[in-house]
């Protein structure tokens, strides 16, 4: 059985790379996605999804913000974060919020792929 | 990855961004807050997009105008010449997708791209210097200090050394890892969960603050340490996990004061040194394939805790024997030379990448067939200097070797500009061999035409070569980087000149094998990727036909690779190994599963060509001898 995950980014070429590299690894099912951190909130509740990609900087509720607010209501979620290069304040924020581990642009499928297996597996 | 499908979702909503962009800088007067927050964002979206396609300019330049909202997200005051320069950078942005929508590349702008960017420094210089106190990189590590300092920070920064003995877990992140204090934490998180009462040295803050790459994890010693350890080298990043067991209090002199910091040693040394930690780890995995399940399980810990040194040992070992190419690209540059006074052809070699390190075991073997590459391309590829001046070429010809890493594999590939390989020539010659008829000639492509020079029956003979132009030996370049376990790939353009690529896999790239065995106690694979087929015994029967065996697969007839292995039953299956002489079936009494290992190599020394690939460590466990495909069929009659 693939995992279920829910795509947050506000691009959405930056979502139909994620969902290709997912897909293609056969491991991984995209069961919805996000542009915002508004929408990821509400997704996550109704799709409770395996494993949540969140993008940082979006529009109307940024990244970590839905980080907060998807593990206040489920505490057992995996998110994992999407940055940029030089945003690593960011990102240790993100941890520091609950997220489990990040991933970093621009995306090679091996690296993700690593970093997800991991965070499943963990 | 193949990047073109992506491309117009790229321009349509790339220049999204830039319009939206254009719309809402402002001119003049108050910068409002939020207004500002979507430029950034814009920018910063144009900026991940652009990296992610290779478009390294467009990338550059979002970069640099996000870190300019950014300083005005934060309150700064938008100078008329930061205005300026960012209404430019979003010009050369539209511009920078034009480019792309032309043909696929933002590189015709570069100049202007540079000009934007220097403007925009230009303009953030002045800024700096009205706010000494907010350079960006200075806030990021701050920023990253601060949270670091927080209740959850502290997780990992937890200062105060645990009472009792501590084993030393000393992690250290991959060079290519971006974020390594990010990296640190995701670990810190995890071991805690493990082990609460885990330090990490030196703390989260000293890590952000000076960009550490290494760090250790104090742990209370135990069996649960060799099982963190473990679990530390799969994540992420890691490139490599060492393990200090003793309580020895931890050494902190750093080097500055010993006297001596380096010292040579000979080839030689560190072969014989690699040479017995691979007997040690081959004699492990002979003591543990002679014991029971029941043994097996009772020693566990101590055979796992062996192997991790064992691994850590010979990770240091092969670590020092890395060497760049320099040394191989100055002796090709000899030969290159050498030939071109002999030949009286002009000829200059550049090598591009040549601080890339190998093993020098690698490197050695590499030599040969470069060489072979190099002394081809003069005697053969390279036209005599009037030809070239007939063809409108420079008089001298140009050789280049390109050296780079791409994921997991090495690939070295060598060029020349001389007279290209004429396929038609090598098709005519395949039907005067008697290879092909000529109705089967005629369906041959380029690719495979050139794949025949590689064939031992054809490449070898010289008649072949004259005509062709190329091709001595052009089958023992292939087999040299065949057995490392990688393949040769030609690309040739008559009159234009000849490519020819050397893909070498990494030797920590996981290979995908196919587990099997002739009895219970010992299980044996061969990589997947050698493996056509797989048949099962009791609906492909086995015939004899004078004295050799084959095994009948529907209408085709696989001769049986005799290997000394023990009889298998009508429950047992054949392998079919892929061949380029000829497919053969290896006989094996039962099947388990495909499984993704690290083989690491053992015994023989390099020079030496072995069926043995080496051991892998199987999920369950358990140790798997890995045997190459090829050298078994190679050696078939021997």
């Amino acid at each position: 059985m693939p995992h279920k995950v829910l795509v947050v980014d506000d691009a959405m070429f930056m979502r139909a790379m994620i969902r290709d590299i997912l897909v293609n690894s056969g491991a991984y099912e995209v069961v919805g996605e996000a542009a915002n951190g508004q929408e990821a909130v509400e997704q996550y509740k109704s799709l409770s999804p395996d494993l949540v990609t969140m993008d940082i900087v979006m529009p109307q509720m940024d990244g970590i913000e839905a980080t907060r607010e998807i593990l206040k209501q489920s505490p057992k979620a995996r998110v994992v974060m999407c940055s940029a290069l030089g945003q690593e304040a960011l990102v240790i924020e993100s941890i520091a919020a609950g997220a489990k581990d990040f991933i970093v642009k621009p995306f090679s499928a091996e690296k993700v792929l690593k970093v997800l297996d991991s965070v499943v597996a963990g | 990855m193949d990047l073109s499908k992506y491309l117009e979702l790229y321009l349509s909503e790339g220049r999204e961004h830039v319009s939206l962009l254009r719309q809402g800088l402002p001119l003049e007067g108050p910068v409002a807050a939020d207004a500002v927050t979507d430029l950034f964002r814009h920018a910063h979206s144009l900026k991940g997009m652009a990296a992610s396609m290779g478009f390294e300019l467009t990338s550059r330049l979002s970069h640099d105008l996000e870190a300019l909202l950014d300083h005005w997200r934060k309150g700064a005051e938008a100078t008329p010449e930061q205005r300026a320069a960012a209404l430019a950078a979003v010009d050369v942005l539209d511009a920078c997708m034009d480019a792309v929508e032309r043909q696929s590349s933002d590189g015709d702008v570069a100049p202007r791209v540079e000009a934007s960017i220097a403007g925009l420094g230009a303009a953030s210089v002045r800024r700096e210097a009205g706010h000494p106190s907010t350079g960006s990189a200075g806030t990021e590590a701050s920023k990253a200090a601060a949270v670091a300092e927080g209740p959850r920070g502290r997780v990992a920064g937890n200062s105060a050394p645990g009472s009792g003995p501590r084993a030393r877990i000393k992690v250290s992140i991959d060079p290519s890892c971006p974020l390594p204090a990010a990296r640190f934490m995701v670990m810190a998180e995890r071991v805690k969960a493990e082990e609460p009462s885990a330090v990490l040295e030196p703390d989260l803050q000293r890590i952000v603050k000076e960009g550490l790459r290494s760090a250790v994890f104090l742990v209370p010693p135990g069996p649960l340490v060799k099982d963190l350890a473990l679990s530390l080298r799969s994540l992420p990043d890691v490139a490599g996990v060492e393990l200090e067991q003793a309580s020895a209090p931890p050494v902190r002199s750093g080097i500055e004061g010993s006297l001596v910091q380096s010292m040579r040693v000979s080839p030689e040394d560190l072969d014989a040194l690699r040479e017995q930690a691979s007997d040690l780890l081959y004699h492990l995995n002979q003591f543990e394939a002679a014991l029971g399940p029941e043994e097996k399980r009772r020693h566990h810990f101590w055979l796992e805790s062996e192997r991790v040194h064992l691994n850590r040992l010979f990770d240091r070992i092969l670590s020092m024997r890395l060497v760049s190419f320099e040394i191989l690209a100055e002796r090709l540059g000899r030969t290159t030379r050498e030939l071109s006074s002999r030949l009286g052809k002009a000829a200059s070699l550049t090598v591009s990448g040549a601080e890339e390190r190998v093993d020098r075991g690698l490197l050695e073997r590499l030599l040969d067939p470069l060489n072979h590459l190099v002394r081809n391309a003069m005697d053969h590829g390279l036209e005599a200097p009037e030809e070239r001046r007939r063809e409108g070429k420079a008089e001298g010809g140009r050789l280049t070797l390109d050296i780079r890493r791409e994921s997991e594999a090495l690939l070295i590939s060598f060029e020349d500009d001389g007279r290209g390989i004429d396929v038609d020539v090598i098709r005519q010659a395949a039907v005067d061999r008697g290879l092909f008829a000529p109705h089967e000639a005629a369906l041959l492509d380029h690719t495979k035409l050139l794949d025949l020079l590689t064939a031992p029956a054809f490449s070898t003979r010289k008649e072949v070569t004259d005509v062709s132009g190329r091709g001595v030996g052009l089958d023992v370049v292939r087999s040299a980087v065949e057995s490392l376990g990688g393949h040769l790939e030609m690309a040739s353009e008559k009159g234009r000149g000849s490519r020819f690529t050397l893909v070498i896999p990494s030797a920590t790239t996981l290979t995908r094998v196919l587990v099997f065995g002739w009895d219970e106690e010992v299980r044996y694979g061969i990589p997947a990727s050698q493996i056509q087929r797989i048949y099962p015994l009791s609906s492909a029967p086995l015939v004899w036909s004078g004295t050799r065996r084959f095994l009948q697969a529907g209408e085709e007839l696989l001769p049986v690779l005799e290997w000394r292995a023990g009889p298998v039953g009508r429950d047992g299956a054949g392998l079919r190994l892929v061949h380029p002489e000829g497919d053969r079936v290896l006989l094996v009494s039962r099947v388990y599963q495909g499984e993704r290992v690290v083989i690491m190599p053992w015994g023989a020394p390099l020079e030496m060509v072995s069926e043995w690939m080496g051991g892998a460590l199987l999920a369950t466990g358990e140790i798997a001898y890995v045997l190459d495909g090829r050298v078994l069929i190679r050696r078939e009659g021997d």
